[in-house]
């Protein structure tokens, strides 16, 4: 079936493929209320999803609940906060969180947890979570998992938030049973970092996502690296346009593939209503700070319910693309609160590019 | 030198402000704030004017005594009109800091473009010529400046990301590639530095080791907010690591100077000069003008630090 922009992409007839019900709470007194976002890789003969999974506090009459990590000995213990809701110390914010004598406390928080497919379809859930939050600078938690196999090594990017608001930090994985933190990489605020698989004229490279407040709106810029760890020769490279779809940001979504006729990526918008949808990009091989091709309307926008309604209504989110048997398999968020696929090719991308 | 009689740990020269409009040979809205360098028996101040049409560019200013200053008439860093240059900084330069790192004076600057704020870093030999390096951080960063020698063989820097009020610390091997980010000082509730800090002066490293930071805390009032200069001290050997901070201000906006003008109630540096003990600061006061105050390292030390509870 080919959509408007007439290109091949379904949505798997059995999304949402992972949902909160799922998934076994982290703690005692959690409950799950999303799984989505899913970074994705190639792992032996499996398919790993590594999802965002946010939870909250099992509700309780009279109460106030709210999760919390607290940080012992670089382990983050997840914890259920109870406040009277009668404590004239509590100020209720709005579904987001309180604030406790002069604290801040989301109601929710997220850590990355692993789901393991042969079929990239039926999927079996950790029981427990994958990458969680062990310092004071996670401690509102761990989000959007992005991994990209270089050289041998699964390097995993993640959003790490907290009272600064939001960071990208790396990691690095062998065997997706332990991974071994290399700290922050992009400092506040910025998320949304895509990392290519090969070196480019003998440096890494990414694309980022500040939150520049001052001037313009949130753009993807580049950047490059001698070895992963210290970034520079920052460009600002995809701004959003002036249409419905990217009114208010872009973002990059997960590791650019390599075709023959440049990097291809696929990025999302955030536009009118704080609506997202998602688009393909190609940007130049030997200079990846330029733009080859920019698709001119959504290869993805929120239509079916699972994408229309949800935690966050509206919301297609892709950070997890990996190739199987000739085909391109996207995952995706729908609405802040599962995980889809959606299933395409390199050449149906590239050629609702040209 | 004569001193006023007054309370703060630096004290002001009888003859501040040492630059104000007046001594500007064009006309300009207003003057922020200044670096400082010695070199060759001159003093030389590099200072954020903000011109008539609202951007802001780096004017230079010489001294034989570090008080009375002549200043330039064009700028000695301007807003480039060069391609890679232009979108990033094409609303103005500002917040010079100067440090001279392996003989080569590195300055650093904050660029205000399309996009954002962004650190910049530029260099000179001589003072009379200047080479744009190009950009140094993502959006946003301000305040941004770097240490006078490499620690532990990596450059450091240290700026304030994200408008976010802390202090953050990243080394590089290369200057221009950036890692290892940590924050390392963070505003202090209740106290001076209740909402905002961020970096001022380049550090200085003293006799036992240690590095000597002056920093600018901002606290909100009903009334506006107040901007004033702390110090602080850093590991000899990991300058990620605070060992000392002062619990008072080194100075504060007290004088009509300081209160009265474009921003009131801002004492804010860039730049001083560490001669032996002696500590001479420049800063901007009231977004109008330049004052120079003198303090030394003990003084920091004694009234801040050593006294903490008759405050």
């Amino acid at each position: 079936m080919k959509n408007k922009n007439n290109i091949v992409l379904e949505r798997c007839g059995r999304n949402p493929l992972v949902r909160p019900a799922d998934i076994k709470p982290s703690a005692l007194g959690f409950k799950v209320v999303g799984a989505f976002n899913p970074g994705a890789a190639r792992y032996e003969d499996e398919i790993i999803l590594l999802l965002r999974v946010a939870e909250n506090c099992l509700p309780k009459t009279g109460k106030v609940r709210v999760p919390v990590y607290r940080f012992e000995t670089e382990m983050g213990i997840p914890e259920v906060l109870e406040l009277d809701e009668n404590d004239p110390d509590i100020v209720l914010k709005d579904t987001r969180g309180v604030v406790y004598k002069g604290k801040d406390y989301l109601s929710s928080i997220s850590h990355i947890r692993l789901a393991r497919s042969r079929n990239g379809i039926d999927f079996t859930v950790d029981e427990k979570p994958f990458i969680f939050p062990c310092a004071p600078d996670e401690e509102y938690g761990i989000e959007d998992a992005r991994v990209t196999f270089i050289d041998g090594r699964y390097y995993i990017n993640y959003t790490i938030v907290s009272g600064d608001g939001w960071s990208t930090a790396l990691s690095v994985t062998d065997d997706f049973e332990k991974h071994e933190r290399l700290g922050i990489i992009f400092y506040p605020q910025n998320k949304d970092v895509s990392i290519f698989p090969e070196k480019v004229n003998g440096k890494y490279i990414a694309l980022h996502r500040p939150n520049n407040a001052g001037f313009g709106k949130p753009s993807i810029w580049y950047a490059e690296s001698p070895d992963l760890l210290h970034w520079g020769n920052h460009k600002c490279v995809v701004r959003p346009r002036e249409n419905s779809h990217e009114s208010l940001k872009v973002g990059g979504g997960s590791a650019p593939v390599k075709t023959n006729q440049g990097w291809l990526c696929v990025y999302h918008g955030k536009g009118d209503n704080s609506r997202y949808s998602l688009f393909a990009l190609l940007l130049d091989l030997e200079k990846p700070w330029l733009i080859v091709k920019r698709s001119e309307t959504p290869i993805l926008e929120p239509e079916e319910l699972y994408e229309t309604d949800g935690f966050f209504p509206n919301v297609v989110f892709t950070n997890g693309m990996v190739e199987r048997d000739g085909s391109l398999y996207m995952y995706y968020g729908a609405a802040d609160e599962t995980s889809c696929l959606a299933i395409t090719s390199v050449d149906s991308l590239l050629s609702a590019l040209f | 030198m004569k001193r006023k009689k007054q309370w703060d740990v630096v004290h002001r020269w009888e003859g501040n402000p040492i630059i104000g409009l007046d001594d500007i040979p064009f006309r300009c809205s207003d003057i922020c704030n200044a670096a400082a360098v010695k070199f060759n028996n001159e003093y030389i101040l590099l200072l954020t004017i903000e011109n008539m049409n609202g951007r802001k560019n780096l004017y230079m200013a010489k001294s034989r005594d570090g008080y009375r200053f002549k200043v330039d008439a064009t700028p000695f860093i301007a807003c480039s009109d060069e391609a890679g240059f232009h979108e990033y900084e094409k609303y103005g330069v500002l917040d010079p800091k100067i440090t001279c790192l392996e003989g080569i004076y590195y300055i650093t600057y904050t660029a205000a473009g399309s996009h954002g704020f962004r650190l910049a870093l530029a260099e000179t030999n001589d003072f009379k010529s200047v080479k744009k390096r190009g950009f140094i951080s993502e959006p946003d960063s301000k305040g941004g400046l770097l240490f006078p020698e490499k620690i532990n063989g990596k450059y450091v820097k240290l700026e304030m990301p994200g408008n976010g009020g802390r202090i953050w610390i990243s080394y590089s091997d290369d200057l221009i590639h950036w890692g290892g980010y940590d924050a390392i000082m963070s505003p202090r509730a209740g106290f001076w530095d209740f909402h905002k800090i961020g970096p001022a002066v380049p550090p200085f490293r003293l006799k036992d080791g240690k590095w000597l930071l002056i920093y600018y805390g901002q606290k909100n009032t009903s009334a506006g907010s107040l901007s004033r200069i702390g110090a602080a001290f850093l590991d000899a050997d990991d300058p990620a690591k605070v060992t000392d901070r002062t619990n008072i201000p080194i100075i504060s906006p007290r004088e009509m100077y300081e209160r009265v003008g474009d921003a009131p109630n801002v004492v804010f540096s860039c730049g001083a000069i560490l001669e032996g003990d002696n500590l001479l600061l420049y800063y901007g006061a009231a977004r109008s003008c330049i004052g120079v105050g003198t303090t030394t390292v003990n003084e920091i030390i004694d009234s801040c630090i050593a006294s903490e509870k008759e405050f």
